[in-house]
């Protein structure tokens, strides 16, 4: 909760340098790309904050790894600026809010669809177009595979969840038989 | 409930033959955090406030805050199944309970689901639990009475439909008793009630039910129960759930009479939601709408007028003090609110006055306006009698020179108190009562010894029944004492009188 707070309000000051650059899909990358490494190697996030190490090794630890992203400029302070702030852990949550913020910007908003199989182009344009329809926005879409789900598909964009998977049918079919017991 | 496995096959059936057509739409979010009953949930962002959510499992929880970018909810129902980063969906309902005449004779929990074992409830019509109570214009006096059967509450502090009365008393007094007496007393007239049972035990619910069912009682009557042990939510919307079942009654012209036992557990249950949800505690750590959680609440019980439908709503709200502190927090809350209170003592409990009624501080704000011409009649000066009895058995503890109009007044108010005893259970009707006080207040019983007068109520009641019927019925009829019936009921008082004395061989 806390940490939603304090990243609403970097990733405002972010998105104002990033309306006068514009360079919003340069950031985007950029944090999205770290919160990445975040989730893939742990103890990246242990090394910048973990107040076992002393803080200006943290930083130090932070300016490489910018260097070695290729990060400059707005990024590079960016990123230098959270570990000295001591906020480097909240940079996860920064790009989701950055990322819903440049959505809001474009007009665009986050799909995804989730199938028993790999779903073809076609279908998937299909999708799209029905979700663009709906919301009144442009869909960015991502796909996955998901076998549990049994068949038919499970559309999101935001908070909507078309939900038309066969696993989801036979729980209503069986609390409808549970409930006329 | 017995399962055919032939209506089974025939509901898969049905469902496999439209199993295409649709399509689960829904509004979700997650849940952030869980925890005593309370989970905070992000996104569901188009969520309205008393929402229902669903969590999996089909689990309910009511939306109560809404936040920038969460909202938290109270779960209705077990909490252990959820877990942090389960999915929410949006109902898109605000709370509703099943109303209506299915729901008599049933015992529901907090938000309406039967739990009594007999099935699903098939209610035609639902209600909101929580709506707005009818305006000024909406209303009309309080004019008829709601008689709960206890000779002291309808001489004294009578209840009119449309009224709410304040039960309050410590614990084991016989609060509960008052009140489930009065439901009893509903048998022979048109009045729907709903027992609203918050944080009891469940052995205690289970004895109340046995109690109605035994006296009949349970046809006209719902039994909404949150018990101890179910969550605080449940126990909290449980009194609005009850009020919304007695709306429905209201709102269709017929009158019901619903009991909250007790509103003092409520504004626990309620303090302890509040706080889980962090709103800012304030004295005895309730919440600040705390008031306004039980003056809504009970402003839902009223009279409505004649244009829609003249129906009224009854409440009879139980409130448990502690070493008969009346000026704690809640109970001066709910004293200001209700109109009127019937304050019952230990004291006089444990001195065998039951129900221990203490006279000089229970009040009927409206009643008076509610009680029929007989009843006045008779019980216009008991009050009074009452009232200088206690005084005068004060001083005539002293000494026993005492001249002969404080004597006749002592032996008055001794009969008084002893007619107004009443066994649990045996709710009585409106001619019953007026003949016995009438016996009372005119003088019929100063000759005869205190420990008879129980038999001489009893046989009193058979022997109009059998000899006199006609008096019965006229008071039915009439609602007024005329002089002819004066004439008629003294005669018959004097006739059993005598009758009575011989037969317990009293000079």
């Amino acid at each position: 909760m806390k940490n939603a707070i304090l990243a609403k309000r970097y990733a405002k000051a972010l998105f104002a340098v990033g309306k006068e650059e514009d360079a919003f899909d340069e950031y985007t990358e950029a944090l999205n790309g770290f919160a990445e490494m975040y989730a893939t190697i742990p103890e990246v996030l242990d090394g910048l904050t973990n107040f076992i190490y002393p803080q200006d090794v943290r930083e130090k630890v932070m300016a490489e790894l910018v260097k070695s992203a290729g990060l400059t400029g707005v990024m590079a302070n960016f990123m230098n600026l959270l570990a000295q702030k001591r906020r480097a852990d909240v940079l996860p949550d920064i790009a989701e809010t950055f990322q819903a913020m440049v959505d809001e910007e474009h007009n665009v908003c986050q799909g995804m669809v989730v199938t028993a199989t790999e779903i073809d182009a076609d279908l998937k344009e299909k999708v799209k177009e029905t979700l663009e329809k709906i919301t009144g926005k442009q869909v960015t879409l991502n796909t996955a595979v998901d076998e549990s789900i049994i068949g038919g598909m499970v559309a999101k964009v935001g908070d909507l969840v078309f939900d038309g998977s066969i696993k989801t049918q036979l729980a209503g079919l069986k609390e409808s038989i549970k409930g006329s017991e | 409930m017995q399962i055919k496995a032939e209506e089974i096959s025939q509901i898969i059936k049905g469902q496999i033959k439209d199993y295409e057509t649709k399509v689960d739409l829904s509004e979700t979010g997650t849940v952030i955090s869980v925890g005593d009953g309370i989970a905070r949930v992000h996104g569901v962002e188009n969520c309205m406030a008393m929402e229902l959510l669903e969590f999996p499992g089909g689990i309910l929880g009511l939306a109560l805050n809404l936040e920038t970018d969460n909202v938290g909810c109270a779960i209705l129902g077990n909490v252990s199944g959820i877990k942090e980063g389960d999915i929410v969906k949006r109902t898109g309902n605000i709370a509703e309970v099943p109303v209506g005449p299915e729901c008599e004779g049933r015992v529901v929990d907090g938000v309406g689901a039967p739990i009594d074992g007999q099935g699903a409830i098939n209610a035609k019509a639902t209600a909101k639990m929580e709506v707005l109570a009818p305006g000024v214009i909406a209303r009309k006096g309080v004019h008829e009475p709601c008689y709960t059967g206890s000779k002291a509450i309808d001489g004294m502090t009578p209840v009119g439909r449309g009224q709410r009365e304040l039960i309050i008393g410590d614990r084991q007094i016989g609060k509960t008793a008052v009140c489930v007496d009065a439901v009893i007393a509903q048998r022979e007239t048109d009045v729907h009630c709903i027992y609203v049972a918050i944080g009891q035990k469940k052995s205690t619910v289970a004895l109340v039910v046995e109690a109605l069912r035994k006296n009949n009682a349970m046809d006209y009557t719902t039994v909404v129960a949150a018990c101890a042990s179910d969550p605080a939510p449940m126990q909290y919307v449980a009194a609005f759930t009850g009020c919304a079942m007695g709306e429905y009654f209201r709102d269709k012209g017929e009158h019901a009479l619903i009991i909250y036992d007790d509103l003092s557990k409520q504004a626990v249950s309620y303090r302890e939601l509040s706080l889980l949800l962090r709103r800012p505690p304030g004295r005895e750590a309730f919440p600040g709408d705390i008031f306004f959680n039980h003056s809504r609440l009970l402003e839902r019980s009223c009279k409505v007028n004649d244009e829609l439908g003249a129906g009224s709503l009854t409440a009879l709200p139980i409130i448990e003090t502690q070493e008969g502190d009346v000026s704690a927090f809640i109970p001066t809350n709910v004293i200001s609110i209700t109109d009127g209170q019937v304050y019952l003592e230990p004291d006089l409990f444990f001195s065998g006055v039951r129900p221990a009624i203490n006279v000089g501080l229970s009040v009927s704000r409206v009643g008076g306006a509610a009680q029929c011409k007989a009843m006045k009649q008779v019980a216009g000066t008991l009050r009074l009698d009452l009232a200088q009895y206690r005084e005068l058995a004060a001083f005539a503890g002293f000494g026993s020179d005492l001249d002969a109009a404080t004597q006749a007044q002592l032996t008055r108010g001794e009969r008084l108190v002893e007619i107004l005893k009443q066994p649990q259970y045996q709710p009585l009707s409106m001619q019953k009562q007026v003949s016995i006080l009438f016996a009372g207040t005119r003088g019929f019983l100063d000759t005869l010894p205190i420990d008879t007068l129980a038999d001489y109520e009893q046989e009193l009641y058979s022997y109009i029944e059998s000899n006199n019927p006609d008096i019965f019925d006229t008071l039915v009829e009439k609602q007024e004492i005329d002089s002819a019936l004066e004439e008629k009921m003294k005669q018959a008082l004097t006739a059993f009188g005598d009758s009575f004395k011989a037969s317990k061989g009293i000079k």
